[in-house]
């Protein structure tokens, strides 16, 4: 005979908050934001009397909590330094990505025809081309830093948002209450505004939330090969790329910033997976 | 045909990036060069003449199969960049073999053995899995195998001990992307009324999970593997970066550095053009799964 | 004296599905039997409990959050509730067949129909080649009256019209030749023209094959013309059994007097069509008592304190209902 299951009351309930990913995010947003509060070095100052010293717990002094690089300079407070640039380019690319996206595909959903063919062949075309190697093409042909690598960064992402948004504009499109308004004699610029718009609201923030890790991911791996945000400026893939060269030697160089890494892109997945499941859990092809 | 115009637009877009990247002429002549010098070396490039027309050059010369040269290695472009080819292709269809094998695997026993630590380790694996970028899982899989332990070289191509990491590395994300449609995909094809059917005939239950649910379930994970072979593609550029593997994105990478434009174009155009196929491949094999698509 | 033993028993079956919001007692204590070469029929209102009780039978409910919790399930006196999945397998198929309810989503659509009849008959002929199967393939579905049968072996499911394709799924539970068929509702998703055609199918192949025969259907109509008694469901519970002919005749039990009431004549010209009035309960919080004394017409006090027992009528079968309980005392 089956047994009888039982109830587990109140873990339900937390499991449905998103507590883990937010505490994955946390650092991230904290450091971002509010960084030089973190840390007592400065991730900029050479100090070469201090340099290659081991993490902590590994011989080294307290002070240097996590180690030290090659030229002195402290890798926990690089990592609370780097936090910013990643959160700056992820977070405004994935926006810039939105604003672009999202209009062009509600503009090739509404109105169909050649416009939606031109479109979604530009959509095409760009989709040819594996993300990194258009990243590094563009980055190669603006040249490095902040600025590019965000533009880099919407222009792979908008794509994606195009052809969700623009198969939502065609669901919606039908819906009773768009064709009530256009017979009403509403006009385009209001329908978009007031009747379209607002149902795509719950789509495009799953969407923007998955694609968040995504974004970090390439910014980093870019900055990674030295086209992304270039030094003297403090970033996470660029403390690998340095940190690799040491890697016998002083592993603690590119371990650390990778975890910062992982645990954020991690946080980042986990927060859109929970948006998406009660948003929108049709689109969990994602 | 799509396809062709689909090519003929990367290529655009391929073309305005490269030349906006920069004058390569100044890195080819020494810092004191003088004006004359400059010029020469421009016209010898082709460079002097306005884009569009150095565009319809390119696209005359290339249907002859002309890519131009390397001004760094000074040998036709397309010949370097085919050369090259081969190695990233076995990198790329190795870490293709290891993410949809893994993947899938991994995605279906979660299923089967749904609630257990089985099911639990698998979406371990699929969540870490996304959330590491291919040079991070590189790096810390050589400190650990290379450095660490000696168990395997760190970079260069050679034998099957030089495939394992860069493969590997590859193909992780794609099998944890591929392992996550593959487990919702079968959880709900597994509560379909066929499934019953299957089961009411008296099959044993592998057959049911293998031979029904699994042809069923895969028809969109073939549509996402469509999607992984481009990021392998481009992955390939940061994983044969990191071990030293000679293929066609370090290519395209060092070409880059050194400004080298025909090697940059072409590369990425080779690249881009694989990927199409692959695409078509992909929509056929849609055709081969699901019958349904096949007699509309 | 030790009664003779029914090809299926069914004792006191309890089926929950333990749910987020609490536990809905779908089947609660069902009891009926049934022999070789019988046709029942059950019947009953959507969410009475029918479909899970088939299910049950089968051992085929959803994994999460559904158990059987009691009862037994005797099939030639095995207990089909005791078994584990991995038994089940003996019994499918083989001994009990079903045909599901919805025939568009029932095949499986990557599959040929030759290769979906076909599993089946090669379960039981494993060591034959591909053209001996293909015989016994044709050959069944000419036994389901399916035209051209050659030509269609190695077409697919979406190319069938619904008629088709529930007699495929009738050619598939009938193709290991069981002794029971359980029909879950097979004409609900059919045409009413297709409908009767395919009940004379089902009863003509009960007749070839002498198999029990348990009909699960909304519709008394269908049960009046092809079974030989009736089990009528009411939230879960049998409330009464017994010959179709004196039950539809002579209804022992409220319930099945309201739905023969509800049932439209042709020949009296009746102004409305009589409704039961108000609605099924809530299997999450059945009322106490006889879970139909809110509608009742002739609810008694005991009624609404304690559930009444099962007496035995005039039909032949048994009737849950204080009236009855009281009547043959």
């Amino acid at each position: 005979m089956s047994e009888t299951p039982s109830y587990r009351g109140v873990w339900p309930t937390i499991k449905r908050l998103p507590l883990l990913p937010a505490l994955l995010l946390m650092p991230i947003l904290l450091f971002g934001t509010l960084g030089p509060l973190f840390y007592s070095h400065d991730p900029v100052a050479m100090n070469p009397a201090h340099s290659m010293q081991p993490p902590y717990l590994f011989g080294g002094q307290a002070s240097y909590f996590l180690g030290t690089d090659h030229l002195g300079r402290d890798v926990y407070s690089k990592i609370v330094e780097g936090a910013r640039a990643s959160l700056v380019v992820a977070v405004t690319g994935v926006l810039l990505a939105g604003v672009l996206g999202i209009f062009l595909g509600m503009v090739a959903g509404y109105f169909g025809g050649w416009i939606d063919e031109v479109i979604m062949r530009i959509v095409d075309i760009q989709m040819s081309i594996p993300a990194i190697l258009l990243t590094i093409l563009i980055s190669a042909a603006l040249g490095g830093g902040l600025i590019t690598i965000t533009i880099c960064v919407a222009l792979v992402f908008w794509t994606q948002y195009a052809r969700i948004i623009r198969g939502e504009t065609l669901s919606i499109k039908e819906r009773e209450f768009v064709l009530l308004a256009r017979m009403a004699g509403c006009g385009t610029g209001r329908m978009f505004v007031r009747h379209i718009m607002p149902n795509l609201v719950s789509t495009s923030t799953v969407v923007a939330t998955l694609q968040l890790g995504r974004a970090i991911i390439i910014e980093a791996s870019i900055t990674f090969l030295g086209l992304g945000i270039q030094p003297p400026k403090t970033a996470w893939g660029l403390m690998m790329a340095e940190g690799r060269m040491y890697l016998s030697t002083a592993w603690w160089l590119p371990a650390f910033a990778g975890f910062a890494i992982v645990i954020t892109v991690l946080g980042a997945n986990m927060m859109g997976d929970w948006i998406r499941d009660r948003l929108d859990p049709k689109l969990k092809q994602l | 045909m799509l396809g062709l115009l689909t090519l003929i637009g990367v290529s655009i877009i391929i073309f305005v990036a490269v030349r906006l990247s920069g004058d390569p002429v100044l890195l080819l002549v020494s810092a004191d060069a003088s004006q004359e010098e400059i010029q020469r070396v421009k016209v010898e490039l082709g460079l002097d003449k306005p884009i569009p027309i150095q565009y319809l050059i390119f696209m005359k010369n290339s249907v002859k199969g002309d890519f131009g040269r390397s001004t760094r290695y000074h040998r036709p472009a397309l010949e370097l960049v085919l050369n090259r080819l081969p190695a990233t292709i076995q990198l790329a269809l190795l870490a293709f073999l290891v993410s949809v094998g893994l993947g899938i695997t991994i995605g279906v026993i979660s299923v089967t053995r749904k609630g257990s630590w089985l099911d639990f380790s698998g979406k371990t694996f699929a969540m870490l899995g996304q959330a590491m970028p291919e040079f991070w899982i590189g790096i810390m899989a050589m400190l650990i195998f290379s450095v660490k332990l000696g168990w395997l070289p760190t970079s260069g191509r050679g034998g099957l001990t030089h495939l394992i990491l860069p493969s590997l590395t590859l193909g992780w994300f794609s099998a944890a992307s591929i392992m996550r449609l593959t487990r919702s995909s079968m959880l709900q094809v597994m509560g379909s009324e066929y499934i019953k059917t299957a089961r009411l005939k008296g099959n044993p239950e592998w057959v049911v999970v293998w031979r029904h649910a699994l042809r069923n379930a895969l028809i969109p994970v073939i549509a996402m593997g469509g999607i992984q072979l481009g990021r392998l593609l481009g992955g390939a550029v940061i994983v044969e970066s990191i071990f030293g593997w000679p293929g066609l994105g370090q290519l395209i990478l060092d070409g880059i550095y050194s400004r080298d434009y025909s090697i940059v174009q072409t590369g990425v155009f080779v690249t881009s053009t694989f990927f199409i196929l692959l695409n078509l491949a992909t929509d056929m094999t849609y055709g081969i799964i699901d019958p349904r698509i096949r007699y509309e | 004296m030790a009664e003779k033993q029914h090809l299926l028993t069914v004792q006191d079956l309890r089926t929950y599905f333990y749910t987020r919001v609490g536990v809905v007692k779908a089947v609660d204590g069902v009891s009926f039997h049934l022999d070789a070469g019988e046709a029942l029929g059950m019947v009953g209102e959507s969410g009475c409990g029918k479909s899970v009780t088939c299910h049950s039978i089968v051992r085929l409910l959803p994994p999460a959050g559904s158990h059987i919790v009691g009862g037994k399930i005797l099939f030639e006196g095995d207990d089909l509730v005791q078994k584990k999945e991995r038994e089940m397998k003996r019994w499918r198929g083989k001994q009990i067949g079903m045909i599901l309810q919805d025939p568009l989503v029932s095949l499986n659509p990557v599959h040929t129909i030759e290769r979906q009849v076909g599993e089946a008959i090669r379960l039981d002929n494993r060591r034959q080649n591909k053209g001996f199967i293909r015989q016994k393939v044709i050959a069944m579905l000419e036994r389901v009256m399916i035209p051209s049968a050659k030509l269609r072996l190695s077409q697919y499911p979406f190319q069938f019209s619904g008629g088709m394709r529930q007699r495929v799924l009738a050619a598939i539970s009938l193709a290991r030749q069981p002794k029971l068929i359980i029909a879950d509702e097979p004409t609900t998703a059919l045409d009413v023209t297709i409908q009767d055609q395919f009940l004379r199918l089902l009863k003509e192949l009960q007749r070839q094959y002498g198999l029990a025969l348990l009909l699960v259907t909304h519709d008394l109509g269908l049960v009046a013309e092809t079974c030989d008694r009736v089990a009528v469901m009411y939230a879960g519970r049998i409330v009464e059994t017994g010959s179709v002919e004196k039950v539809f005749d002579d209804p022992a039990h409220p319930y099945t007097r309201a739905l023969m009431m509800a049932l439209p004549e042709l020949e009296t010209k009746k102004k409305r069509l009589y409704q039961i009035q108000g609605e099924p309960p809530s299997l999450l919080n059945p009322p106490s008592g006889c879970s139909f004394s809110p509608r009742c017409s002739e609810v008694m006090e005991i009624c609404r304190k304690e559930y009444p027992p099962s007496m035995p009528t005039e039909a032949g079968g048994v009737a849950a209902c204080w009236l009855w309980a009281n009547r043959s005392d």
